[in-house]
């Protein structure tokens, strides 16, 4: 016997009712490429999921959304898990989604992409806003795995450099739901609560693209650009870019060289200073020396010159002997000249000038007389 | 950490100026006297810092 006619919405009802109690449609997981991502303004995101031949539509509700560490794209290589609900009215099908996985490399670079040029827009990268990371840092701060190989290497490294520096480890997930709150809040807890933090690391080892993502996701960018603390990203290995990098104040290529850019090696800064002070020794030592000579000099120069002038008085004085004694009227005594002087000292030298009463002394080359004046005359020119 | 109310990175700086002025042509014998003296100072605070190293690793665990 054939069954009774159902009503339409009957048959949908039963449909639905069919959809919502399969254990299988229920809690499925399906794989394909979005298509015809919307953005809803209830919150909602739909799409579809599309293969080589077919087409599902998908609505993922808004509190799931939020946890999308990357907004969807058309082209996204996806795994959602969701339930089929149906929706009545015009006897389609959808799936109800909860959660969104992003796979292959291809969809990741679309995210990244994505992220980086929203990011760009906002000013994160801007050179402008760039601390520049303090030459002697106090206390270092490491943000990332407890286990992980990185905290390990940084720790390692800024030992070996330096035994100044104190260090904070910040124990947080570096992959997986949840890492990127946690590194979030410890940017911001070392910002809050530690005033005496000069630099911070960021970072992790290396791993795959998609462990790394934890360090594009907005939330970290957005704790990097606020931190006042300097923050020094160190994602992966060298050829790993991440958001993380793009917005840090320095970018590191690998843990172990933040380690070495965040803290300098103090056998070399002692080297240093030990440097310096020998060369200012040194270079006092010259200027004492080269100013003692500077004054010897001018010591030498003033003896010579004293010495000099008193060899030019000398000879001065020994000439003027010199002359004296060769004009010494009694030298001409030796020829036999005598000096007839008057009793009074004077010397005569005209007759007519004597006084014959006087007694007048005679002076020889050798020896002298006194003697009387008998007679005087003058020859006929009257001399 | 800073000593004399110095830290290492201004006592490194001005001995570096210190040993850079001594050398200086401009600079006169008294002048590189004060220098010296200076410099020595930030020297022995450099050296302080350096050799008063106590370095401390922490671990803060983040309240969830």
């Amino acid at each position: 016997m054939a069954i009774k006619p159902i009503s339409v919405t009957q048959l949908n009802e039963y449909i639905s009712r069919v959809l919502s109690t399969d254990p299988l449609l229920t809690n499925v997981t399906v794989h394909g490429e979005a298509s015809g991502v919307k953005y809803h303004s209830n919150g909602f995101i739909y799409f579809s999921l599309v293969d080589q031949s077919a087409k599902v539509n998908c609505a993922l509700p808004g509190e799931y959304a939020r946890d999308l560490k990357y907004e969807l794209q058309d082209g996204m290589d996806l795994n959602i898990n969701g339930s089929l609900r149906l929706y009545k009215k015009n006897g389609s099908y959808s799936i109800f989604v909860r959660n969104v996985e992003i796979c292959g490399e291809g969809s990741l670079a679309i995210a990244f992409e994505q992220m980086k040029n929203k990011l760009q827009n906002e000013g994160l990268f801007d050179k402008s806003h760039k601390k520049q990371l303090p030459a002697f840092p106090y206390k270092v701060g490491v943000i990332t795995s407890a286990t992980g190989a990185a905290v390990r290497d940084i720790l390692k490294i800024i030992k070996s450099r330096n035994n100044v520096v104190d260090i904070v480890v910040f124990p947080v997930l570096v992959q997986g739901d949840g890492a990127a709150p946690q590194i979030s809040h410890a940017i911001d807890i070392a910002n809050e609560k530690f005033d005496d933090i000069d630099v911070l690391i960021v970072g992790r080892g290396g791993g795959a693209a998609e462990d790394l993502w934890a360090f594009n996701e907005e939330i970290v960018a957005h704790s990097i650009y606020d931190s006042r603390i300097p923050v020094i990203s160190a994602v992966g290995h060298e050829i790993d870019f991440t958001i993380s990098d793009m917005v840090a104040d320095v970018r590191a290529e690998t843990p172990t060289a933040a380690a070495q850019i965040a803290v300098p090696d103090t056998t070399e800064l002692q080297n240093n200073i030990d440097d310096m002070k020998r060369q200012m020794s040194l270079e006092l030592n010259n200027r004492v020396m080269f100013n003692a000579m500077k004054v010897e000099n001018m010591m030498k120069d003033i003896r010579d010159s004293f010495n000099n002038r008193i060899e030019m008085a000398r000879n001065q004085v020994g000439s003027l002997k010199m002359l004296l004694t060769e004009n010494d009227p009694r030298r001409i005594l030796e020829n036999g000249y005598s000096i007839v002087e008057s009793s009074g000292g004077k010397v005569i030298t005209d007759a007519k000038a004597i006084d014959k009463s006087d007694k007048f002394k005679l002076i020889f080359h050798k020896g002298w007389a006194y003697c009387t004046i008998i007679e005087t005359g003058s020859d006929k020119d009257g001399d | 950490m800073a000593i004399n109310g110095e830290s290492f990175e201004t006592s490194l700086e001005k001995l570096r100026e210190m040993s850079e002025k001594i050398k200086s042509p401009e600079t006169d014998l008294e002048g590189s006297i004060r220098c010296y003296e200076e410099g020595m100072k930030y020297y022995k605070n450099c050296e302080k810092i350096l050799a008063e190293a106590k370095q401390k690793i922490e671990t803060f665990e983040l309240e969830q």
